[in-house]
């Protein structure tokens, strides 16, 4: 016991200095302050949405008797988000954090680091549910003039909540390690891993969808409200079946039932835990063996290969391609970077999909899109898209983040500070481009646009693309986030990648809004924008020129 | 030739890491830059190849003042870190040429280079691995196959030997003096004093911050009037500090 709690001290407080980043000074520190206010202010409209959500429709279900649908979606939302994540946290934190190889030789049972990991990433996790589920809590609470007993409850079922989809994570890496190490390829083993759990997740979120597509049908949801008594709280149980009794616990706070149900819980949680933990002793450690090994060939160059590998290039191309192969190799950013652009149409376009049959099909929207009274506002929304798009793949906002330990490198070689930012937007600019033309020929095939339309939708896409790379190198100029112990917190636990998703949003926003509420013709679309974007993008680019560069100059390696 | 003058460098405002350094590296000699742990080694070499900037004084390379033109003086040099573990994804070729790249080395050239450096340093069957599948010796070759491929003046290399086998570490050594008896620049930082003995033109001797002796190993003997190995004579020196 003492082991666990001196290790997972000792985690936490590595996990803690490399998210808040490793910068001296008193500007750095108020900096590294002002960044965390900012994203948590802008996320509260989010919470207090969903609170508000949820105060506004309590009478409703309450009306049908089936006010724990209201927890029990909630909860199922969160649960799905936790597994999501989980997998992905789970795998870095338990298998690639470099302090692994420095556990491994210490006299710790695989129990007592499994136990102080997964402590470490419960905590993660709370603030997932604090986002999500508390304001769900606290909107419920108000609304049914919850007692302290309620929000008693709710505080244990909170902590409790991310023990079993954590479980399920970890028992799903635990498994796929134990019997995939033998290829000795990790990286490739971690991008396949990355792109099964993304279909999971989009296969979870089609299911999803169609689930509550279904429940757009009048006649069906009636038949299914009907019997009243929270009957439907089962049914959103789903892999977490265990949920249904922190719902049922905190919809009969008031009895006995409450109580019964939240021990139940509880103790469900830590029998999940503790059934982790055994499987962990013989699993763990043999899916950890030979995890630092990487495949080689071991094999001579022919003349002719030698010649095709040894070719001249400018510095910036060079710097460039070395960039992309970077975000190609190593997992972490492969995922989050390179995947998340063929994925963001996926996800766009699931809607219609799992609508098809029912509401706002396809071919309702193919009418909008042909007509040709729309296109205006059709530009904007694939322009806000592609914004987005580029804003979310976080290429150029955690590029010098990515550097780590080594940015020193950047600081000794002969490459101008100017010719290095260049090639990190660069690379910025292929990748959007990148998700711009995986949407675009997603667009083409379900909704077939004139080809017109493309065009201009590719003019301004690349403006968009531009400005969100300038954006995102100025952001992590300001804050680069260089102390970490494993590349998924360079990309994924960085700040800078939120602050980057938040502007483009808020621009997207900005951009869509007037154009439909003025419905404005294509063409003025299209020269407000690149006239817009286009000289915004000149002023970045001076910025970058004149403070990036003296920025990059004086990060201290 | 390397000209450090009255650099001093603190970390956090309280701790010197580098005191009032002075010293002209010449062309011609392989100087051996020695110290025990923490004496500011590496924050010298660090200011020298540009990666942190001193607080007063200052650093040219070749005549080249790295703080008004930082990007001439940097074509100047060739560094080798003290830790080899970079461009970890990049396969060894790829390296190679990325470096020839940004040190604008044209084709021919870089290929003749690559090929000498490889078989000089048994490396050729591993160049379409990834640097990650390198055990810390081959990096440790890698890396410096890097900096030889742009044929810098200088070589600046920081605890170059580590991890190196003794083939390596044998060509490696023969190569420096290769290099300084063709009239070019070698500073190195090492703890192994039997190398810097038996390799060094001069030694340059520091502990916490400050340059406690500069010259020929007769001129060390000669100082300290004994006939004591390198060994014996660096003891004594920083330990009486």
């Amino acid at each position: 016991m003492s082991n666990y709690i001196a290790l997972t001290k000792i985690l936490l407080k590595n996990s803690l200095t490399s998210f808040t980043g490793s910068k001296k000074g008193k500007s750095s520190k108020i900096k590294n302050i002002i960044l965390p206010v900012i994203l948590v202010i802008s996320l509260l409209p989010l919470a207090g949405a969903i609170g508000a959500g949820v105060i506004a429709v309590y009478p409703i279900f309450k009306g049908l008797g089936q006010e724990g649908l209201i927890f029990a979606s909630g909860l199922m939302a969160v649960s799905m988000m936790i597994l999501f994540f989980g997998i992905f946290y789970i795998m870095n934190i338990f298998y690639f954090s470099n302090d692994v190889e420095s556990l491994l030789p210490l006299p710790l049972r695989p129990s007592t680091i499994m136990a102080a990991k997964f402590t470490v990433t419960i905590l993660y996790e709370y603030l997932t549910e604090l986002l999500i589920l508390a304001p769900i809590i606290i909107g419920f609470g108000i609304a049914s003039k919850a007692g302290l007993i309620y929000y008693l409850y709710a505080i244990f079922g909170f902590l409790t909540l991310p023990v079993i989809p954590l479980v399920y994570a970890g028992i799903i890496n635990m498994i796929l390690m134990r019997f995939t190490n033998i290829s000795k390829n990790r990286d490739q083993f971690r991008i396949i891993g990355g792109i099964l759990a993304m279909f999971a997740a989009v296969f979870v979120n089609i299911k999803s969808q169609s689930f509550f597509g279904g429940l757009s049908n009048p006649e069906q949801l009636q038949a299914m409200l009907t019997p009243g008594d929270n009957t439907l709280m089962g049914i959103m149980s789903g892999i977490f079946p265990a949920n249904k009794l922190f719902a049922i616990a905190l919809v009969n706070n008031a009895n006995i039932k409450g109580l019964v149900n939240i021990l139940l819980y509880v103790a469900i949680s830590i029998l999940f835990c503790a059934l982790f933990l055994t499987l962990g002793e013989s699993l763990y450690f043999k899916g950890l063996v030979g995890i630092s090994e990487t495949k080689s060939k071991r094999k001579k160059l022919t003349t002719e290969q030698f010649d095709k590998s040894v070719v001249k290039s400018s510095i910036i191309k060079s710097y460039t391609i070395k960039e992309l192969k970077l975000l190609f190799r190593s997992p972490s950013y492969f995922i989050n970077c390179v995947l998340i652009n063929f994925l963001l149409p996926v996800f766009l376009f699931i809607p219609f999909l799992a609508g098809a049959d029912s509401g706002m099909g396809v071919s309702e929207i193919r009418g909008y899109v042909l007509s040709g009274n729309y296109e205006g506002i059709i530009l904007a929304i694939a322009f806000a898209a592609i914004l987005f798009a580029s804003g979310t793949n976080g290429v150029t906002s955690t590029s010098i983040s990515r550097e780590g330990a080594n940015i020193f490198i950047s600081k000794y070689i002969a490459v101008s500070y100017h010719d290095q930012i260049m090639a990190k937007i660069m690379t910025g600019i292929i990748l959007g481009m990148v998700a711009t033309l995986s949407m675009l020929v997603a667009a083409i095939f379900i909704l077939l646009p004139p080809i017109h339309l493309i065009v201009l939708i590719l003019i301004t896409g690349l403006v968009g693309v531009i400005f969100t790379s300038f954006i995102g190198i100025l952001i992590d100029l300001n804050f680069p986030k260089l102390n970490w112990d494993n590349e998924q917190k360079a990309v994924k636990q960085n700040m800078n990648l939120m602050v980057s998703i938040l502007i483009s949003s808020v621009v997207s926003a900005v951009v869509v809004i007037p154009v439909i509420i003025f419905h404005l013709n294509v063409w003025l679309v299209l020269a407000g924008l690149v006239f817009i974007f286009g000289f915004a993008n000149a002023v970045l680019y001076g910025l970058i020129k004149s403070a990036g560069v003296s920025l990059f100059e004086k990060i201290e390696a | 030739m390397i000209e450090i003058k009255g650099v001093s460098k603190s970390y956090n405002g309280t701790i010197k890491a580098v005191d009032d350094l002075s010293i002209v590296i010449p062309d011609g000699e392989i100087i051996g830059f020695l110290g025990p742990n923490g004496a500011g080694k590496t924050t010298t070499i660090k200011m020298i190849a540009g990666i942190t900037k001193p607080d007063t004084g200052s650093i040219t390379i070749n005549g080249i003042n790295i703080a008004e033109d930082a990007l001439g003086a940097k074509r100047q040099f060739g560094f080798v870190p003290d830790s080899p573990d970079m461009f970890l994804r990049l396969k060894g070729i790829e390296y190679l040429n990325f470096m020839a790249d940004i040190y604008n080395v044209d084709g021919d050239t870089r290929k003749q280079r690559i090929r000498e450096l490889a078989e000089r340093f048994d490396m050729e069957s591993v160049l379409t691995d990834q640097i990650q599948s390198y055990s810390h010796g081959m990096r440790q070759k890698m890396v410096i196959m890097g900096v030889l491929v742009h044929s810098p003046s200088v070589w600046i290399l920081d605890e170059p030997m580590t991890g190196l086998d003794p083939k390596s570490s044998y060509l490696l050594k023969e190569m420096m003096r290769e290099h300084a008896d063709s009239g070019k620049t070698v500073f190195f930082s090492t703890h192994v004093l039997e190398v810097a003995e038996k390799l060094c033109d001069k030694v340059a001797i520091v502990n916490k911050g400050k340059l406690l002796f500069y010259g020929t190993m007769d001129m060390v003997r000669e100082h300290f009037k004994t006939d004591d190995s390198l060994e014996k004579i660096f003891l004594e020196m920083t330990e009486n500090e």
